[in-house]
């Protein structure tokens, strides 16, 4: 490891951002590479601690090195705590930080060319490094609140970034398929993206401090995450509290964050619109920063949870614990689905994207869900956090291609394109790849992956005979025939068939459609590549996790590593191409592939078939998102404001000032009535002088008979 | 010790300076303005070298005798935290006032009573003496009255004064019975006295209020309950806290924006700090009587604070509603009755200080630039992001800071707060605290929506952003906001040290 290069990682990118501005003064090129140098000095510092945490060739004989943590004092409560600023060096966050910032490393090149000569690049050079290092810092913090504040540096600069182009409207496509609940502006969109996670972070926030509090009430405040691995007492004691409803409720609102940064479902709307801003910017969100910051978070949590689960012999907590995991396993597996039908009918190439993104991080959010549930189901936590990787590079890779297409043919809609295979065809192959690997095409990354996550949910149905196992594997399967499904439609769409009136016109003007420059397909090859690479990494990550754990998680139970490369891979193929699962992959591959090459490539078939009847009904039921986010706007957007509306009218305005309002004028009613007796009749004075002399008598004789009891004798001031 | 009455000079110089600053603008108006600003100045420097005092000593303080009453003034971990967001902002609003009044009439009077207000909430910090606290309360009380009444929104400026002067002074005499009521204590007790170190020796050494030994210690402890109804009521008062805000939001959008800046930024909060200060450090067993209302009251001032927000387009009315919705925050962080959670509100006095401080700065930009009626017209204005960058920005992390985003100072302190309530065994409670903070991220983005985004209207082509002496105490500030937010520990640290001795009850 390179000095310091836990640290290093995330200030790279922050230094680097705020250096942007100064740049910006010198010299408009300095600004641009200064940004793509400090991004590489980041993935550099990155790279540089898989050694350390490989530790040598030792690893597979001997468990390998097991974490380690730096940390300087942040704020120091005397006689209570000190709250620490610190780095975790375990192998989750290294491989979260080289995928983060390799990733967002290539988007950063790839933006050289894409946002070349906008106006605003000094405030996009700024928030790109921001988010990179708000993100590296999230996956690097060694306490919960750290990385809390990383988690809300990404929701700001996704804020920033998708409302880049502030003043450029966001329309929809077609106004009669129904409401137009999206914002005019692309602004809006980038306050639907902060408000709509804003109200997961509360639950996460929430989550955290009470977390506190039961670290606080066992004695040991803390927010690390490896001094709550270290004794379970604050998992135990909350799960005394009010018979364990506390705890779910924890938990749940712990969920919260996650689902709202990687839009699961019920807060997955905002995504879509995020695909307002540049593509580059698309790209980070989807593919390296904020999305995967949910995911990150859960695969941190999880085993944490569930080496409790085992050490804290309380059954309540087991049962909140166990229930809990199949909650986010069944939220995952319903978003999966949910996404993927959206996206067979969206019109917008970039949809067709953020659809699969939700539907691909409801994948993981099950595979980390089944995990908790078997001893092999350990695969399902590996199959989850290795998806994460693999979407990571083919979205980026399908995403920074998509900005070439939408570079070339100057429109979001995949009605304006088609046919321009012969005119990019560098873009052409890596997209395929690209959309390939998302569907789980052997032997590209996500077939690994996919085929993983297919294995733990068979694990939990087969082997554990759990009902739940089969309703994964089913809706998985079938989320898994609608990828391939719109994957070809999406390339058929965009590439193959003729020329759409668009592309026609584009040549008319003299602007044909032309491939990427260099800058750009450079780093789309360089994806493509890993694409193809990173799916044989797996079985080896697979091992190393679970030789990690033998140490860290001792309570884990997971399939026993192996004992040398060789054996690994050779019985990981065995285990790979003799499962059940692997024919289930092909099946759904073969099914999916057939439908789509018949209506989309061969084009034998025609989608109009779809009509205007039931089936019609239905596409207009995906084409508005399920009503989904109509629903939201109506209840939370025109209902909240009507609702404050109602009452600041009601009960502020007519309610409290106006109270104010009548105490004063009936103050001055009295003293209008009371100025009454200011007749200057003198035989009026004089009564009321002697009623007055009355009642002071009175007063003295009360305080005679009571004796003095209440005059204290008064000395004088100080 | 000082050789120096540091403390003392800083007030004369403004007490003195203020019938000055009339006399040198008769002439020129503007010529107050540059004086006002040099004695801001020359304040900061005297309330600098105190406070390098307390950074090296610990505490400091002056105290003088006048007949049998002592009365002086302190500078504690506590305090000083709060006098020196008190001295920042005024400094900030005095120069912010030089531009911004710059076209209005009268401008000598203005400063010689801006000079005044700061003085009286300066030393209403800083005050050892109850009673000298109360006449610094009403000190800074009148000035501020006559300022909304002459400088504020006309025709309804004056009624809006009025109001604000009622409504206050109601507060301060319930806070001068309350405090009648401590000195007939203390002379219960024996030690006759309203000096507050005097006041605090004999509250722990006679033993008289816990635990309850014979009748007449039980009296004195109901009346102790009583005072602190009191004392919680006037602070309440200042404070705006639910159902006893209404003036604020006419108080606040009507007054000129320097002066809502200081009402909005740090009179308000002096409020808060006189709750740590009066109420928690001398009636600690009576006040943890009263805790879970004050924690209820500082949530539903905080949600309807929020709620309120979200209804106006008046943009001085929004960040005055906001403004409640924040003393709810602090209200609840002096509710939780827990170490943690009084200092959280405490930090939050300084981190909402700078942060609505500079949203006000932002709403007075816009006003100077666009004009009286549009310029506070959220819904009339657009697209202002491109005209006016530095403000834009400005107001971003101005509102965010409000909103709780890390990195920025408002979530270093909010989240204390919570974590406070948790310790504080109010679950609930602490569920919908957290959650306002998403009302608060709503109403600050739907303002930043409406006013720099968008389509910019055909009038409001040639706008400009704000002149240089409005510009960089507004930079000062934000740059604050982000250096408290990454480090609070500045901040933080003297707080930590300094309340455990001075709330000896208060659990961790």
């Amino acid at each position: 490891m390179l000095p310091y290069a836990a640290w290093l990682c995330w200030l790279f990118p922050l230094i680097g951002a705020l250096l942007t501005p100064i740049f910006a003064k010198f010299h408009p090129k300095l600004r641009d590479y200064g940004a793509i140098l400090f991004g590489f000095l980041g993935m550099v510092m990155a790279f540089s601690m898989i050694p350390d945490i490989l530790s040598g060739a030792a690893w597979i004989n001997a468990p390998p090195m097991l974490w380690y943590e730096e940390a300087i004092p942040w704020i120091s409560i005397p006689g209570f705590t000190t709250l620490e600023w610190g780095v975790l060096v375990d192998p989750l966050s290294v491989f979260m930080a080289c995928v983060a910032t390799g990733v967002s490393f290539l988007i950063l090149v790839y933006s050289l060319g894409y946002m070349h000569g906008d106006p605003s690049l000094t405030r996009y050079w700024f928030f790109m490094q921001l988010f990179v290092g708000g993100m590296v810092l999230l996956v690097m913090a060694n306490n919960l609140l750290q990385t809390f504040i990383g988690w809300e540096i990404v929701g700001l600069c996704s804020y920033a970034l998708i409302g880049f182009w502030y003043n450029r409207p966001n329309m929809v496509y077609d106004d009669q398929l129904g409401e137009v609940t999206e914002g005019k502006l692309n602004s809006h969109s980038g306050m639907k993206a902060f408000v709509v996670t804003r109200v997961g972070d509360v639950g996460l926030l929430i989550s955290i401090i009470f977390i506190f509090f039961f670290t606080v009430s066992v004695g040991n405040p803390t927010f690390n995450y490896q001094v709550l691995l270290s004794d379970f007492a604050w998992l135990g004691n909350m799960a005394l509290f009010l018979n364990g409803v506390l705890m779910f409720v924890v938990l749940l609102l712990f969920f919260l964050g996650p689902i709202g940064k990687s839009a699961q479902f019920p807060l997955q709307f905002w995504l879509p619109e995020a695909m307002a801003g540049p593509t580059t910017v698309s790209a980070l969100i989807h593919a390296a920063a904020m999305v995967k910051a949910g995911v990150y978070l859960i695969a941190r949590m999880a085993p944490i949870l569930v080496e409790g689960f085992y050490q804290v012999a309380v059954p309540i907590a087991q049962l909140v614990l166990v229930n809990f995991f199949l909650i986010i396993a069944v939220i995952g597996t319903f978003t999966a689905f949910m996404a993927a039908t959206m996206a067979l009918v969206s019109r917008e190439l970039k949809k067709v994207l953020a659809f699969s993104t939700i539907s691909q991080l409801g994948y993981m959010f099950m595979a980390i869900g089944i995990f908790a549930f078997t001893a092999e189901g350990a695969l399902g936590y590996t199959a989850g956090v290795f998806h994460l990787a693999a979407h990571a590079v083919f979205k980026a890779l399908l995403f920074l291609s998509a900005g070439a297409v939408l570079h070339a043919v100057h429109s979001k809609y995949m009605d304006d394109m088609g046919g321009i295979r012969k005119a990019m065809p560098i873009t052409f192959v890596v997209m395929v790849i690209g959309a390939l690997a998302l569907s789980g095409f052997p032997p590209f990354s996500g077939f690994w992956s996919k085929e993983a996550i297919f294995a733990s949910a068979w694990f939990l149905g087969f082997n554990l005979g759990s009902l739940w196992g089969w309703i994964f594997l089913f809706f998985g399967a079938l989320t898994g025939i609608l990828t391939f499904f719109y994957s070809l439609r999406m390339i058929g769409m965009t590439f193959l068939g003729e020329p759409s009136k668009n592309v026609k016109d584009l040549t008319a003007e003299g602007k044909p459609v032309h491939e990427a420059p260099a800058v750009m397909w450079v780093p789309l090859a360089i994806l493509a590549a890993a694409t193809v690479v990173i799916g044989f990494l797996e079985p080896f990550l697979k091992q190393f996790f679970f030789a990690f754990w033998q140490n860290t998680y001792p309570s884990i139970p997971h399939a026993p590593h192996l004992s040398d490369l060789l054996t690994m891979y050779i019985h990981y193929f065995q285990e790979v191409f003799a499962s059940p699962t692997f024919l289930i992959t092909l099946g759904v591959l073969f099914v999916g592939g057939f439908l789509g090459y018949m209506f989309y490539i061969r084009r034998s078939w025609s989608p109009d078939f779809v009509g205007r009847g039931f089936l019609g009904r239905i596409h207009t039921f995906l084409y508005n998102r399920w009503y989904w986010n109509a629903a939201m706007y109506k209840i939370f957007v025109s209902g909240g404001l009507a609702f404050t509306r109602g009452m600041f009218s009601n009960i502020e305005a007519k309610g409290i000032d106006k109270f104010n309002y009548v105490l004063a004028d009936g103050a001055m009613g009295l003293s209008r009535r009371w100025r009454r007796i200011q007749t200057g009749v003198h035989s009026w004075n004089m009564i009321l002088l002697l009623i007055g002399a009355v009642m002071f008598l009175v007063l003295i004789l009360l305080f005679q008979f009571l004796g003095g009891v209440l005059l204290i004798p008064l000395p004088f001031f100080p | 010790m000082a050789f120096f009455w540091y403390l003392t000079f800083t007030m004369l110089l403004m007490i003195i300076g203020a019938p000055i600053a009339w006399i040198i603008g008769r002439r020129n108006g503007q010529y107050s303005g540059y004086f006002s600003l040099l004695i801001m100045l020359a304040c900061v420097v005297t309330f600098g070298l105190a406070w390098w005092e307390v950074i090296t000593v610990g505490y400091y303080v002056e105290g003088f005798f006048w007949g049998p009453f002592a009365f002086g003034w302190l500078l504690d971990g506590l305090s000083v935290t709060v006098a020196g967001i008190v001295l920042i902002l005024t400094t900030a609003a005095t120069s912010y006032s030089i531009a911004y009044m710059k076209k209005e009439h009268g401008k000598s009077r203005y400063f010689a009573l801006l000079l005044l207000y700061n003085a009286g909430i300066l030393g209403v910090v800083m005050a050892t003496n109850l009673f000298q606290f109360y006449i610094l309360w009403e000190l800074m009380l009148i000035p501020s009255y006559f300022l909304i009444a002459e400088w504020g929104t006309k025709p309804q400026s004056t009624s809006i004064a009025l109001k604000y002067f009622i409504f206050t002074h109601i507060g301060a005499v319930l806070i001068i019975v309350g405090i009648a009521g401590m000195w007939s204590l203390s002379n219960l007790g024996g030690n006759p006295t309203l000096n507050m170190s005097s006041l605090l020796g004999s509250t722990i050494d006679l033993s008289w209020i816990w635990p309850l030994a014979n009748s007449a210690q039980l009296l004195a402890f109901e009346i102790t309950k009583v005072i602190v109804i009191l004392l919680t009521i006037g602070f309440a008062v200042k404070m705006a806290i639910f159902p006893l805000h209404t003036w604020l939001p006419d108080a606040h959008a009507e007054a000129p924006t320097p002066i809502s800046v200081i009402l909005s930024g740090v009179m308000i909060e002096t409020a808060a700090y006189a709750m740590v200060r009066v109420l928690m450090t001398f009636m600690l067993p009576a006040y943890g009587a009263f805790t879970l209302i004050l924690m209820i009251f500082g949530l539903i001032t905080m949600l309807y604070g929020g709620i309120m927000a979200l209804a106006q387009k008046d943009t001085k009315r929004l960040f005055a509603y906001s403004s409640v919705s924040q003393m709810g925050y602090i209200f609840f962080g002096l509710g939780t009755a827990v170490l943690l959670g009084v200092i959280g509100a405490t930090f939050h006095i300084f981190t909402h200080a700078l942060g609505k401080g500079l949203l006000f700065m932002v709403a007075g930009v816009l006003i100077l630039q666009i004009g009286h009626t549009r310029g506070r017209d959220a819904n009339a204005m657009g697209g202002l992001a491109k005209k006016m960058p530095w403000t834009a920005t400005i107001a971003l992390i101005a509102g965010l800071s409000i909103a709780g985003t890390p990195p920025l100072a408002g979530f270093a302190s909010e989240w204390i707060i919570f974590a406070g309530g948790a310790l504080g065994y109010t679950v609930l409670l602490v569920m919908f605290a957290v959650a306002s903070t998403a009302i608060t991220a709503a109403y600050i983005l739907w303002f930043f929506k409406r006013v720099f985004f968008g389509t910019t209207p055909t009038e409001l082509e040639n706008t400009t952003d704000s002149p240089w002496t409005m510009r960089i105490p507004m930079i000062i500030l934000a740059a604050l906001i982000i250096v408290l937010g990454i480090w609070p520990a500045i901040v933080l640290n003297p707080l930590f040290t300094a309340l455990p001795p001075l709330l000896p009850m208060v659990p961790p």
